[in-house]
């Protein structure tokens, strides 16, 4: 299926075959009830609160952590720049898709990563702090890499196996 | 086995107010005999029979083969007494569907063709000839033939959605509105802000937002009831937009 462009409110890849030409992960969101990000500054706010959680959503306290920025999401989750209060340290904060209505065998495989991730150690590979479940929501917390998203600099330059751990 | 509403429905089959399509009442309605239930499957069918089509081209038929073999199934799922087999729980339409559909090409193939020297006519009219165009598009040779049937499952259900929601601002003489609105079905464009459009309509920018929150709730709405129709349990349509987000994910 060919890529027609990206999706202005997820930026993914469209094909042609997206219906009516909207970007099919974010119609399923939708339905969901969730607001589905905008990349417009302009986000209305008349929407009601999402399953999925947003910054707008989430009270900026959440458990031990301090929701400062959301900096990716993929097909499992939405990962968050946070502070972590008692150790006053920054850390990456992945929260599972969909909350407390995530279906068990997503769950599965979102400690199963925080698991499998924790037993590795390297200095190219992000090390893992807590995985948990605070307020309805999974969460792993991890190292907070500074730098560009990793999927810029493979498209820039490609991927080095000796550079690309330094990107995070 | 069966929910209120879902019995609450079939009662309705008896007095002749079965309304519903829902993929639940068919099964329940089985033993009735009810012109109502095979119409409701055939409404069904209608709308899903393309990824069945997808489906046994990337099985490695050709086109003309699949265009008889998903004309062969529909005549064989659509006679009288087939879905007296089928258990009530049997399971979510589409999964169903497909299990009927492998069976179909293992065991009953030839005989449909004999039924189809015979003359038999096709009980249900397909556009089968804009199906080879269609198909053509889906390029990605690497997507076996299961996970082509789920992902074009998955769009051709977004796509009826969107084809009632459009054709509801159409009934309700709205469609202008809607034209200029349905962009904004996941969020304000960065091409052009709600006042912008408010300017465009005669609405002010309030009136812009309130509208687009009301046609993402009716889309929602009808999210979940176009999923409805193909599961057997309202518990289950949760479960099934779950399912059909992670098959577009892929």
């Amino acid at each position: 299926m060919t890529t027609v462009g990206t999706c202005p409110s997820c930026g993914a890849e469209l094909s042609s075959d997206a219906p009516k030409g909207f970007c099919p992960r974010c119609l399923y969101r939708l339905g969901f009830g969730e607001a589905v990000a905008s990349r417009s500054p302009a986000e209305p706010t008349v929407d009601n609160p999402s399953l999925v959680p947003r910054p707008s959503s989430l009270p900026p306290s959440f458990g031990d952590y301090e929701l400062l920025e959301e900096i990716g999401h993929g097909g499992m989750g939405l990962v968050y720049k946070a502070r972590q209060k008692s150790l006053d340290r920054i850390v990456a904060l992945k929260l599972l898709l969909f909350g407390p209505h995530a279906p068990p065998e997503s769950v599965k495989r979102f400690r199963a990563e925080a698991v499998a991730t924790a037993a590795l150690q390297h200095p190219n590979i992000v090390a893992i702090h807590e995985v948990g479940f605070c307020e309805g929501q999974h969460f792993i917390a991890m190292d907070y890499v500074e730098g560009r998203h990793l999927g810029e600099v493979i498209a820039d330059c490609g991927l080095r196996i000796s550079g690309g751990g330094r990107n995070g | 086995m069966f929910s209120d509403d879902f019995r609450h429905e079939l009662a309705g089959c008896a007095d002749g107010q079965f309304t519903t399509t829902h993929w639940s009442v068919v099964l329940a309605a089985r033993r009735c005999d009810s012109p109502q239930a095979t119409e409701a499957l055939e409404t069904l069918c209608r709308a899903y029979w393309y990824p069945l089509y997808a489906f046994v081209r990337r099985q490695g038929h050709n086109s003309e083969d699949a265009q008889d073999l998903t004309q062969g199934f529909f005549a064989h799922l659509l006679r009288k007494d087939f879905l007296s087999g089928v258990a009530p729980e049997k399971g979510r339409f589409r999964s169903f569907l497909l299990a009927c559909l492998k069976h179909f090409l293992t065991d009953e193939w030839e005989k449909a063709r004999t039924a189809k020297r015979g003359g038999a006519s096709p009980p249900l009219l397909l556009d089968l000839e804009h199906a080879e165009e269609r198909y053509q598009l889906e390029a990605r040779v690497e997507v076996d033939a299961q996970s082509l049937y789920e992902r074009r499952w998955a769009l051709d259900l977004l796509d009826h959605v969107l084809d009632r929601l459009r054709h509801e601002a159409v009934a309700s003489s709205k469609i202008a509105v809607f034209d200029q609105l349905q962009g904004c079905l996941l969020g304000e464009q960065p091409t052009e802000t709600y006042a912008q459009l408010g300017a465009k309509l005669g609405l002010s920018e309030t009136a812009v937002k309130v509208t687009v929150h009301r046609l993402r709730q009716r889309y929602r709405e009808l999210l979940r009831e176009e999923i409805a129709h193909t599961v057997t349990r309202p518990d289950e349509i949760e479960q099934e937009m779950r399912y059909l987000f992670e098959v577009v994910s892929r």
